[in-house]
């Protein structure tokens, strides 16, 4: 995770950059957004971590969509959308990435459970503003929240962008 | 001031306890004091020939590898889509530079397929659309297709694959057919 320290400085951590530097190559926009999300999550705490939530939530939206465009992943045979969805969902996407690489089914459990961990938590993390009575007991969406949420989405990344610290 | 002179008092304290060893042990304390304090994670210089082919830039790499079937060896792809980004990656940083282009097609790779004796696919056409699924390549035009960072960091970051559950095996999956007929018969064993 990076850190912050008194002069404001976030340092990342080696697998960090590499996210940043190959989405900076395909995905600008979104590797503006992990970088900011690096910034907010290293800075003095905040009132609100929603924001820091959707930006996670939107850089793994945008790999994903750039690696799995719709019509490739429902083009796919035996495709079948999920209850209550007119697209593919995260989860199928990443499957269909990760299936393409032909990676073992063990292989892809990993990265299977850490995106529906990422729709939940953020999910949750929106929903928080709605449902804690106090905004000044835990802010909306806790730090500790998004941290973790930060957590399963850089596994995915690492994943689907082929990082692998050494 | 005092402050100041603690800090003094750290640095020269640091220095008299690296300047005795060489310049990968210094690395190695570094890096793990760092971590230990949860300040930074920094990479050590190249202390291995492993780490420094890492590190290197491609120019330099190209000095230690020169032909695909050495770099073949080296990386030990898994499959068919592993092997399309280490030809493609060849092609645009290491292959001499009469051979060397960004772009590939099914007859270069026919080629490179056959020269680093790694099996061709059964159905050939297939596997360029496969490894821009797969998320290593990107389509450039009709039938051309060029290696983007997800295949690079692929080749350079994730090969050889360490251990653990590797690509699937490519036999063809049971048939639905097939499972329900070991299910019956499991049942028929048990009655």
């Amino acid at each position: 995770m990076a850190r912050t320290r008194s002069l404001g400085v976030v340092v990342a951590t080696l697998t960090e950059r590499r996210i940043i530097d190959t989405l900076f190559s395909i995905l600008p926009t979104a590797s503006a957004s992990y970088e900011q999300c690096l910034m907010d999550l290293g800075a003095p705490p905040r009132r609100s971590y929603r924001g820091v939530a959707h930006e996670l939530r939107e850089t793994l939206r945008e790999i994903l969509d750039y690696l799995a465009p719709d019509v490739d992943v429902m083009a796919e045979a035996g495709f079948t959308l999920e209850k209550g969805t007119t697209r593919p969902t995260q989860r199928q996407k990443a499957l269909h990435v990760l299936r393409k690489r032909r990676l073992s089914r063990e292989a892809m459990r990993a990265p299977e459970l850490a995106v529906s961990m990422v729709d939940e938590l953020g999910a949750a993390i929106a929903r928080s503003a709605y449902t804690r009575g106090s905004m000044s007991a835990h802010g909306v969406g806790s730090a500790q929240e998004v941290r973790q949420l930060k957590m399963y989405v850089d596994a995915v990344l690492a994943e689907l962008l082929e990082i692998h610290a050494q | 001031m005092a402050g100041k002179d603690k800090e003094l008092e750290a640095i020269s304290g640091i220095i008299s306890f690296l300047t005795p060893l060489d310049d990968a042990e210094r690395s190695r304390v570094l890096e793990y004091v760092l971590k230990r304090l949860q300040m930074a994670t920094v990479r050590a210089p190249a202390s291995s020939p492993r780490q420094a082919d890492e590190s290197a830039p491609a120019g330099a790499k190209s000095r230690a590898i020169m032909d695909i079937r050495s770099l073949t060896a080296e990386k030990q792809p898994r499959s068919a889509n592993e092997m399309v980004a280490l030809v493609a990656y060849y092609l645009s940083e290491l292959a001499p530079l009469d051979e060397r282009s960004d772009i590939l097609n099914l007859d270069t790779i026919k080629r490179y397929f056959k020269i680093a004796g790694f099996p061709l696919p059964s159905v050939l056409r297939n596997v360029l659309p496969n490894a821009a699924a797969a998320g290593y390549l990107e389509n450039v035009s009709r039938g051309e297709y060029r290696l983007n960072p997800v295949g690079y960091n692929l080749v350079v970051h994730g090969l050889p694959r360490s251990g653990g559950p590797g690509p699937a095996a490519q036999t063809s999956r049971p048939t639905r057919r097939a499972a329900v007929k070991r299910k019956k018969k499991g049942a028929q064993r048990g009655r």
